[in-house]
């Protein structure tokens, strides 16, 4: 299973309230609606996007 | 001697006076349609009873003996227009119990203010065993912002099973129909959000979304 960018947000933080939705160049951008209070980074996510993917493809 | 035929064509020379039953001619007249003749012919008699039509309307029978000019009154689609593409990067997907804008949307300006707009949506759908139903709304952003189907459950819910630890995916279609009456342009997006807060998926990375909106003639 690909693990997608929201799995890792979540991973992050479990209650974070965001979207991912896309922009006027028809590329997806992170909305936040929660104000992103713990200042999760785009490199944090991909950190860890790639770490849970590791953990999914060695099951 | 008793005079039993008379062979007309060699012993009767001029013509018969009308008023004495001939024509008056020895030949009849074609008779000319265009200034020959007035009044009109009936529909009872194989006519229209009409003298003139309405340019570009068609003729209908108004009444069991009757015809009129009459526009077409069956709906016709006068434009079609769509937004449609792949999702790339990330999959379109919120954890919002409020309505967020998937960024999917499509402009249209009617040519009558009695037009209405079909609006159909296809998209891509997938779903984790965490996820959450999507529920989808069509929004009108301009010239100003509203939902414009249920606040709570929008215009279409989706909830897709998927095995534990697995994933699923599905074709999602739904339709609104929106009476905008303006000629002003208009532009539609579908907004998306999740049942109860956990993710709920609109489109899945790598797969197609389509937008479109319709106008429907009066």
């Amino acid at each position: 299973m690909m693990i997608g960018k929201e799995l890792a947000i979540l991973s992050l933080k479990a209650d974070a309230i965001f979207s991912y939705k896309l922009n006027e160049n028809k590329e997806s951008v992170l909305v936040w609606h929660d104000g992103n209070s713990t200042n999760i980074t785009e490199e944090q996510i991909d950190t860890e996007q790639a770490r849970l993917q590791t953990i999914e493809d060695n099951k | 001697m008793a005079l039993s035929k008379i062979d007309v064509s060699k012993m009767i020379t001029g013509v018969t006076p009308l008023t004495n039953g001939g024509t008056g001619g020895t030949s009849i007249p074609a008779t000319n349609l265009a200034s020959g003749v007035t009044g009109t012919l009936p529909v009872g008699s194989g006519g229209t009873g009409l003298t003139s039509g309405t340019t570009d309307q068609l003729l209908k029978f108004t009444g069991s003996t009757t015809l009129a000019s009459s526009a077409i009154s069956t709906g016709k689609i006068g434009q079609v227009v769509f937004n449609q593409g792949t999702v790339s990067g990330s999959h379109i997907v919120t954890t919002s119990t409020s309505f967020a804008g998937t960024g999917i949307n499509q402009g249209i300006t009617c040519s009558a203010t009695s037009s209405k707009v079909l609006i159909e949506v296809y998209t891509s759908m997938m779903a984790s065993s965490t996820d959450d139903d999507v529920r989808l709304a069509i929004y009108r952003t301009a010239p100003s912002s509203s939902n414009l189907s249920n606040s709570t459950y929008g215009a279409g819910q989706f909830r897709i099973e998927a095995g534990s630890g697995g994933t699923n995916y599905s074709s999602g279609t739904f339709s609104y129909i929106d009476s905008p009456s303006s000629t002003v342009g208009q532009i539609y997006e579908v907004y998306m959000r999740s049942g109860s807060g956990a993710q709920a998926y609109f489109c899945q990375v790598n797969g197609m979304y389509r937008l479109t909106c319709k106008e429907i003639l009066a």
